[in-house]
């Protein structure tokens, strides 16, 4: 992409007050659209910094893997703002940015727990807080890492095999649905008063982000009274939905194709099944799942995924492959695409989004307290 | 007044992502006009019917469309015919955002892609959905929400240690794709703002949940090395789903520092944790996990779920109730916060809609306007007002198939027969837990609550 190409967010000033994964996600993707985000963090380098993983397991504060993902484009002010003269200098950077993003229940020397005196202290900065379960409601003091939420918000009791117990997913979604959304309401806002209409503070719940996820089941359950349950990776109510084993690993079976039993008789070799029930009719598909299974599995163990996934997609069958992330780091359309090409060649996480005339820049972290003299030098950055 | 007061939005978009993010735009004040195909209309309307009824008009009563497209106008419109396109250049003339999810080449095939309208609409900013995105050899590939977590790699880190990559079991991954585009979108329109120029939002579902795998890419680039499924352990944590008393009752409790290590080994009773040499460490804690994982569950398991998460928490122990939908739905925090509001499926009854911009602002939420449209429910209206179209007009194209038409693929019997979901099958496979008989008085009980506090 065009390193010329406009931002949208040019002049748009950040500051971030590190508070987990959350913030650190909403203030990249503040970053990665031109914003100046500057990052806050404590003296000796905050979680994520601390995280790893590092090249070779061997610790570094400006080295790490999530820190990378993170904490990209973005500037760094050592700082320890539980410290009278930290939290000075803080004010100083909060009162000249148009955004502050934190957690209320970030520790520090500023009132970030009181949304009316933040206001009063920085009447022309917006403050979003995204925490665990926001500034209200029963469970405003709980803790909760994305583990812990999404048990809350329906998606383990559904993720599992029925006789075992529920499980999380390998990856923090709540945590990034709360930065997500911290983003989108951040630029909410923004464009709000770029219209003049301004706002002072947003609460943001990483809790309510994921609840509002489950909307299959909730629907399911409004309309049904069915109260769904884990089940392997199958959704029986659009069959066939499942991950299935081939030859060679895994392929993504779903339905609805716009002609289903045509093509999937013919990704099987079985042209005579064309008219069978089974695949013309998808509720039958739902009743006899166990005979579609049987069907489908001597087939797919004798061929392999590529070739499964190829044949499907040209009948217009939604299969997909099952892949790891050694394969989507090889993957070619994905390097068609240039979305591992990183700021400086090495290989980076692209944005999540593409924008044909101010597209999302991915960039390089900063070390620790790089920004300490320009930013914080005259209020004593080392506070 | 509300942040996109005047925005206008044509929502060509179908199913689920697409239709997200344009109920966002909606409820935060933008007139978002949703077009159907009279003939072809939205396939989420036959997802799950009310009551499993599939009398009547029955793709005006599905839940499962409802949540995805209040505060929305509907417009029936034949894309299929040169009127129907014609009429369709015509709102864009009017509107800031057109939002779709085809894959590319049916927008191309219309004559609607971003090439064919860029220089026509210079200030119209286009987000474009699918499953791989605008470019790339898989662009045209068909893909589903349901398909894109495995497809993302996400299953490939989830399971149970030793077994197959796991998919979950809800369908996050459209809100979460739909709303990274959303995210496009809004620094698009502050960009216009400045610039005075639309631009094309790429929305690629894969990308957008490729992000989640951030630190495991440059674990992979770093060190050669793959997470497989590791069920509920994770490195540098003590945390598992115990079993509560109750039937498939459970409690999810997550570990991550020192003090919250002392704090669940008071609260549940294993003070000697804390002199022991072995578990002085989290990774020390790792490998005797089988051990800790034993005595959590001795004492979660003659404990209510909402009783222990209560008690851990208070402790300082990171802990929370495993809930189904609906007890998702009665849910004291997400009620106290607002998270529903009370929006008609009208032929059925008012159910609770979650807000998909839960932000609070300034005490303020921005919530659903208003039922979601029928097909076409709104035709007549928004062609007089942003056509200027007459009643002789409207009636010729109603006349002509192009604003009116019967759902012929959804009437016959056979059809509606099909939809009926065989909840027999479910029950007896495991897949879902029970048919709560009491469903239609619990949720009026939440809704009565969500009108109450509503005033």
């Amino acid at each position: 992409m065009a390193a010329d190409a406009p931002r949208a967010l040019e002049g748009v000033r950040i500051i971030e007050i590190a508070a987990g994964l959350s913030v650190a996600y909403a203030g990249k993707l503040l970053a990665q659209g031109g914003a100046e985000v500057i990052r806050i963090e404590p003296p000796e380098g905050d979680a994520i910094r601390l995280a790893g993983p590092f090249p070779g397991d061997e610790p570094d504060v400006d080295g790490g893997g999530q820190h990378a993902f993170l904490n990209g484009g973005k500037r760094s002010v050592a700082l320890d703002v539980t410290s009278e003269g930290g939290a000075a200098v803080a004010a100083d950077l909060i009162a000249s940015a148009d955004v502050l993003l934190t957690s209320w229940k970030t520790p520090s020397q500023l009132p970030l727990d009181d949304a009316d005196t933040m206001r009063e202290r920085f009447p022309d900065t917006l403050y979003v807080s995204i925490s665990p379960f926001g500034r209200s409601g029963p469970y405003a003091g709980f803790e909760g890492d994305s583990h812990v939420i999404e048990a809350l918000a329906g998606f383990s009791y559904v993720t599992g095999y029925p006789d075992r117990e529920p499980v999380s997913l390998g990856v923090d979604t709540a945590e990034f649905l709360g930065g997500l959304y911290g983003w989108v309401t951040t630029l909410v806002l923004l464009n709000a008063k770029a219209h003049g209409e301004h706002h002072h503070h947003a609460d943001i719940a990483s809790y309510e982000t994921a609840a509002l996820t489950d909307d299959h089941n909730l629907a399911v359950y409004h309309g049904m009274g069915l109260l769904r349950r884990r089940f392997y990776s199958r959704v029986l109510g659009a069959y066939p939905s499942d991950i299935m084993r081939c030859r060679d690993g895994f392929v993504s079976v779903v339905p609805g194709a716009p002609d289903f039993a045509t093509s999937l008789a013919l990704l099987i070799d079985r042209p005579e099944m064309i008219d069978d029930p089974l695949l013309q009719l998808p509720k039958e598909r739902v009743v006899r799942w166990q005979d579609f299974d049987a069907l489908m599995e001597p087939w797919l163990m004798e061929h392999d995924a590529a070739e499964i996934v190829q044949k499907a997609q040209e009948l217009r069958l939604a299969f997909a492959f099952v892949p790891d992330v050694a394969d989507l780091a090889a993957d070619e359309h994905l390097a068609a695409r240039g979305f591992f090409e990183g700021p400086g060649g090495e290989p980076a996480v692209g944005p999540p989004v593409g924008l044909s005339e101010t597209p999302l820049r991915p960039a390089a972290p900063p070390a620790l307290g790089e920004a300490n003299d320009e930013l914080a030098g005259a209020r004593g950055g080392s506070a | 007044m509300k942040p996109f007061d005047g925005l206008r939005v044509i929502d060509l978009s179908q199913v689920w992502a697409g239709p997200v993010a344009a109920r966002v735009l909606a409820d935060l004040g933008a007139d978002v006009i949703k077009v159907e195909r009279p003939t072809v209309p939205d396939r989420i309307r036959t997802a799950y019917i009310a009551q499993n009824d599939t009398t009547g008009n029955y793709w005006e009563r599905a839940p499962y469309y409802t949540v995805r497209n209040v505060s929305k106008r509907g417009l029936a419109l034949d894309l299929g015919s040169d009127e129907g396109i014609a009429i369709l250049r015509g709102l864009l003339e009017t509107a800031d955002v057109l939002i779709e999810s085809y894959t590319p080449r049916v927008l191309e095939n219309f004559g609607l892609s971003w090439n064919d309208l860029k220089d026509q609409y210079p200030r119209l900013i286009m987000m474009s959905l699918c499953g791989y995105g605008q470019t790339g050899p898989r662009r045209n590939s068909p893909a589903f929400g349901m398909g894109m977590e495995p497809a993302s790699g996400i299953s490939s880190v989830s399971g149970y240690e030793g077994e197959p990559p796991l998919k979950s079991g809800n369908t996050w991954v459209d809100p979460f794709a739909g709303i990274h585009g959303l995210g496009g979108l809004l620094n698009a329109l502050y960009h216009r703002e400045r610039s005075g120029r639309g631009q094309q939002i790429d929305v690629s579902m894969q990308e957008g949940l490729l992000q989640l795998l951030g630190p495991h890419f440059h674990d992979y680039w770093m060190n050669g090395r793959l997470h497989p499924g590791s069920g509920n352990r994770r490195e540098g944590l003590v945390r598992g789903i115990y079993p509560c008393a109750g039937e498939d009752d459970w409690i999810a409790i997550s570990v991550r520092d020192e003090a919250e290590w002392a704090a669940l080994a008071g609260a549940t009773g294993n003070a000697a944790w804390l002199d022991d040499a072995r578990l002085a460490t989290m990774a020390g804690r790792h490998e005797q996990h089988d051990e800790i994982d034993a005595a959590i569950g001795e004492w979660t398991a003659t404990r209510n779920k909402f009783a222990a998460m209560e008690e851990l928490q208070a402790a300082g122990v990171p802990a929370g109730a495993v809930l189904n939908a609906r007890e998702l739905m009665q849910n004291e925090h997400l009620l106290a916060r607002g998270l529903w509001d009370a929006q008609p499926v009208r032929g059925f009854a008012t159910v609770p809609v979650q807000r998909y911009f839960p932000a609070h602002v300034d005490g303020e939420g921005y919530g659903a306007r208003g039922p979601a449209p029928h097909i076409g429910e709104h035709t007549d209206e928004v062609l007089r007002e942003l056509l200027g179209y007459d009643d002789a007009k409207i009636a010729e194209l109603r006349e002509a198939g192009v604003i009116d038409g019967e759902p012929e693929m959804l009437t016959p019997p056979e059809s509606r027969a099909a939809l009926i979901q065989p909840i027999d099958v479910f029950l007896e496979s495991g897949s879902i837990l029970e048919v709560d008989d009491q469903h239609l008085e619990r949720m009026a009980a939440v809704v009565a609550r969500i009108e109450a506090d509503a005033g």
